[in-house]
């Protein structure tokens, strides 16, 4: 773990950094020991989530939107220490090659459309808890924060590839739960 | 009503907010669980979240450092033609003030001046499993332990000095060079090719940790807070 190294915040960055930690930190490592809840050792390897979680939030803070809500930060926390748990429960699994990639980017626009145009927010938002975090994560990342693909493998320890494929799988799968409740159509290809 | 694609964007971003929050309460809701974090938690957190980052130096820094080395090697030069005990008085003076011009800024007015009465030896309470000691050295103003591990090229080296000691200069522009704060201590990393080295000063001595690049971050850190913990 890479404690020592990556522990890089400007100085006066340090006190609103102590700040959310004091905020977040207890919902944050219950966050992280449900998503580990099936390892033998998921209250230490929670604490080290949370640890790598703020090394990471320490590490990118400079491109945390200036204009972003509570809400939003809030949110960011929570999916950063949800994907540094996936890391950690991805040590344990054998990683699948993925080779997918799609043209995401290029059809973001007509994705939104389709899924706000056709769905109620309330149905929405419960398909979007349904989703993978594998896939929600990059997606919020994405949207919300407006971060590049290449921003986004950095952050969450990616490859640019492998965040192309999740985002689009998550594009793909929130259509799919939406399809379930009948309340959207198919994709036009 | 058609809703324009910034809308719908917005209504998406709002979604995905809530939830992230949604999922986060549910989690929360049903774990009512007192939370104990563990004590090594609570040292690497204190560790990274008091730690400052890279810092920019300034000209007039780099050229106190430049200066720095000048000294040093006048310093050694000057040695083949006078004695020792002079030597170490001109080195410590001369290198002395140059560092409290330099740092007296950021140690407080307490490390610089703070010089013991009599050298005591501090030793490393936490040394990584495996390392073996291969020599170990002491005299009036410094001491000096090796260790390393069989059959590799692992080692550490760690060293205790007086504040202004030349063995404790260091060149920042070589290798990579950031400053870490835990607690009130600045500690200077120095990374390069095959070793790094953490150089800190605290109520008169300074120390130097120098290792092997194989070494895991996460050993090195609680090499260093063992010893703070332990010694101040």
């Amino acid at each position: 773990m890479l404690v020592f190294l990556l522990s890089i915040a400007c100085p006066e960055n340090r006190d609103q950094i102590e700040e959310i930690y004091r905020k977040y930190h207890i919902e944050m490592y219950k966050i992280a020991k449900h998503k580990l809840r099936h390892n033998p050792n998921s209250a230490l390897e929670a604490e080290e989530a949370l640890q790598n979680a703020f090394v990471k939030i320490i590490e990118h803070f400079d491109s945390i939107r200036p204009d972003a809500s509570e809400r939003a930060l809030h949110a960011y926390f929570l999916a950063i220490v949800t994907n540094e748990a996936i890391n950690i429960l991805n040590k344990h699994t054998e990683q699948i090659s993925i080779h997918e990639v799609d043209d995401i980017l290029a059809s973001e626009d007509s994705f939104i459309d389709q899924l706000c145009l056709q769905s109620d927010y309330d149905t929405l938002v419960r398909a979007i808890t349904e989703l993978d975090d594998r896939y929600s994560i990059p997606m919020q990342l994405r949207f919300v924060e407006q971060m590049s693909v290449a921003e986004i493998a950095a952050l969450l320890n990616m490859n640019v590839k492998t965040v192309y494929t999740n985002l689009s799988r998550g594009k793909k799968r929130l259509l799919e739960l939406l399809n379930e409740r009948g309340l959207v159509y198919e994709e036009d290809e | 009503m058609k809703k324009t694609n910034e809308n719908n964007k917005e209504i998406f971003r709002k979604a995905l907010i809530d939830a992230r929050l949604r999922k986060a309460e549910r989690i929360t809701e049903a774990d009512r669980e007192e939370v104990i974090l563990s004590d090594e938690h609570r040292q690497k957190m204190h560790f990274i979240l008091r730690s400052t980052g890279r810092k920019q130096k300034s000209t007039v820094k780099r050229l106190s450092i430049a200066l720095l080395a000048t000294a040093t090697a006048a310093v050694a030069a000057i040695a083949i033609f006078v004695n020792r005990e002079n030597i170490t008085h001109f080195a410590q003076e001369n290198i002395i003030a140059l560092f409290r011009d330099e740092t007296s800024d950021k140690e407080g007015e307490g490390t610089l001046t703070e010089r013991p009465q009599a050298f005591e030896v501090h030793m490393l309470s936490y040394v990584p499993e495996g390392f073996e000691v291969i020599s170990s050295s002491s005299s009036a103003t410094s001491a000096s332990t090796h260790w390393q591990k069989p059959t590799t090229q692992s080692y550490i080296i760690f060293k205790q000095g007086m504040i202004g000691d030349p063995d404790f200069a260091y060149d920042e522009t070589e290798g990579r060079y950031e400053e870490a704060e835990l607690g009130n201590v600045k500690i200077v990393c120095i990374y390069l090719d095959d070793s790094c080295s953490f150089i800190w000063s605290y109520k008169g001595y300074s120390y130097k940790i120098e290792c092997s690049n194989d070494l895991p971050f996460d050993e090195i850190s609680k090499m260093i807070i063992a010893f703070m913990r332990d010694n101040y």
